[in-house]
């Protein structure tokens, strides 16, 4: 004890410099921000390396579950994807879905986007399959139309889908009509191209000319004026008092995409009423 | 003059002097001169140890409360503080020192006065100047802030030595 205390009065200097140093050092770090920040910073440093290193090794095992998490991220994003860009597309449709009669001011034809999954072109009677169906209001009987020109009717209708009878079907007759001088025809398939087909019953005494504009005449499935094509070449027959035109088609059926199914909201009246004539 | 009495009123002098004009220089955007250690360097040679230490902290934190660096100047004064004896013990001539030899250019030489307050001044810059930076991440910087400053106040001391020495002398 005696040793000890003669030690401290010996060196009671040293001690006493000590103290004043940690008494600074203490002032030091407590009331200057930087040296404060600084001191917790190479003792974080510290800490921090150790934590970053076995981080780095858990990360390593649990990247098995990352990878599916991002997988499933993926396949998310995708649907919403592909969500989104058939909500955009629906909702750029064509100037014509804007369709409006005339007289009544009305809207009278609502268009039903939908998206070609299956088609033919090379066959005797050619069909389309589209990605909707009765549960999206699609029935029997109704036009179909590209933002090109028309492309059929439908034929059969399930729950989610709906195959088409296009233009290039042998049963399938449009009534149309020449834009420049309105005379009526029937366009029907007949040749084996799908490029074209034949515009019949235009009366011999009509001016047809080359490239002049095929329309829809607006009866009942298709609205008016959609375009159907361009006369390619005409010839009279023999003996025959009617044209015979070849179309050259608007709507080109060997990539066709995206087709708008058009719901005429009358029909089932302006159907009633033409049965019931018929029956008298 | 009590030598008691002169050696406070200089000791104000000098902290006036530091904190009011020094502390406002900055030589090239950092070089600054530090003369108040000066206030310790002129203790008697057979000052106590402890009332040396303490006085020097009393001293840096006069200086931390006017610079708002609390702390930084007393550790380094503190520092040097301790220092010192060694200083004067290393220095000390063949003869050893007088009773009546004081710690300045007029009492025992240019050439003692430089290496004593030399070493203490370059010691105490060197570590106030590093518990500024903390840090060795700008060494270079910092010691040519350290060297230059170092110079920069040796230069001043001596400079205040020849001034109010000298006319004490003629005073006598």
């Amino acid at each position: 004890m005696r040793n000890l205390l003669s030690f401290i009065v010996n060196y009671h200097a040293f001690f006493l410099f000590i103290l004043l140093e940690i008494f600074c050092f203490g002032l030091i770090t407590r009331f200057n921000h930087f040296q404060r920040t600084a001191s917790m910073h190479s003792a974080n440093r510290f800490v921090g390396g150790i934590l970053e290193r076995t981080d780095a090794v858990s990360y390593y095992f649990s990247l098995k579950s990352t990878n599916k998490d991002l997988v499933s991220e993926n396949a998310r994003l995708r649907r919403q994807v592909a969500n989104l860009d058939s909500q955009l597309k629906e909702i750029s449709l064509p100037d014509y879905c804007e369709y409006k009669d005339d007289s009544m001011s009305v809207r009278i034809y609502s268009f039903i986007p939908a998206k070609v999954i299956q088609s033919t072109t090379n066959k005797p009677n050619n069909h389309l399959t589209i990605n909707k169906g009765s549960k999206d209001g699609i029935k029997p009987e109704m036009g179909v139309i590209s933002s090109n020109g028309i492309v059929g009717v439908v034929k059969e209708v399930s729950p989610h889908f709906a195959v088409i009878n296009s233009v290039l079907h042998k049963d399938m007759k449009f009534s149309v009509k020449l834009q420049n001088t309105n005379h009526r025809g029937s366009l029907n398939w007949g040749v084996q191209d799908f490029r074209y087909a034949i515009l019949e019953a235009i009366p011999k005494h009509a001016t047809v000319e080359l490239n002049d504009t095929i329309i829809t005449t607006g009866q009942a499935i298709l609205p008016s004026d959609i375009v159907v094509g361009t006369i390619e070449d005409t010839k009279i027959l023999p003996g025959s008092n009617f044209h015979e035109i070849i179309v050259r088609l608007s709507t080109d059926f060997s990539n066709l995409e995206h087709v708008y199914v058009v719901d005429y909201i009358y029909r089932s009246e302006q159907d009633a009423l033409e049965a019931k004539s018929e029956n008298e | 003059m009590n030598r008691l009495a002169y050696y406070i009123i200089s000791a104000i002098g000098i902290l006036l002097f530091q904190v009011l004009l020094l502390n406002r220089v900055e030589l090239h955007g950092f070089l600054s001169p530090y003369i108040y250690p000066l206030i310790i360097l002129l203790l008697p040679l057979e000052t106590p140890k402890a009332l040396q230490l303490f006085l020097a902290f009393i001293v840096g934190m006069t200086i931390d409360l006017f610079g708002n660096t609390m702390g930084m100047h007393a550790a380094a004064l503190v520092f040097m503080a301790y220092i010192r004896p060694l200083l004067i013990h290393i220095n000390r001539p063949i003869s050893d020192y007088e009773s009546s030899d004081e710690p300045t250019i007029q009492s025992l030489g240019f050439r003692w006065f430089l290496s004593y307050a030399g070493v203490a001044i370059f010691v105490h810059h060197f570590i106030y100047f590093f518990i500024e930076v903390f840090s060795f991440s700008y060494l270079f910087h910092t010691l040519i802030k350290i060297v230059g400053s170092a110079i920069i106040s040796l230069f001043l001391i001596i400079l205040y030595q020849y001034i109010f020495y000298a006319r004490k002398k003629a005073e006598r």
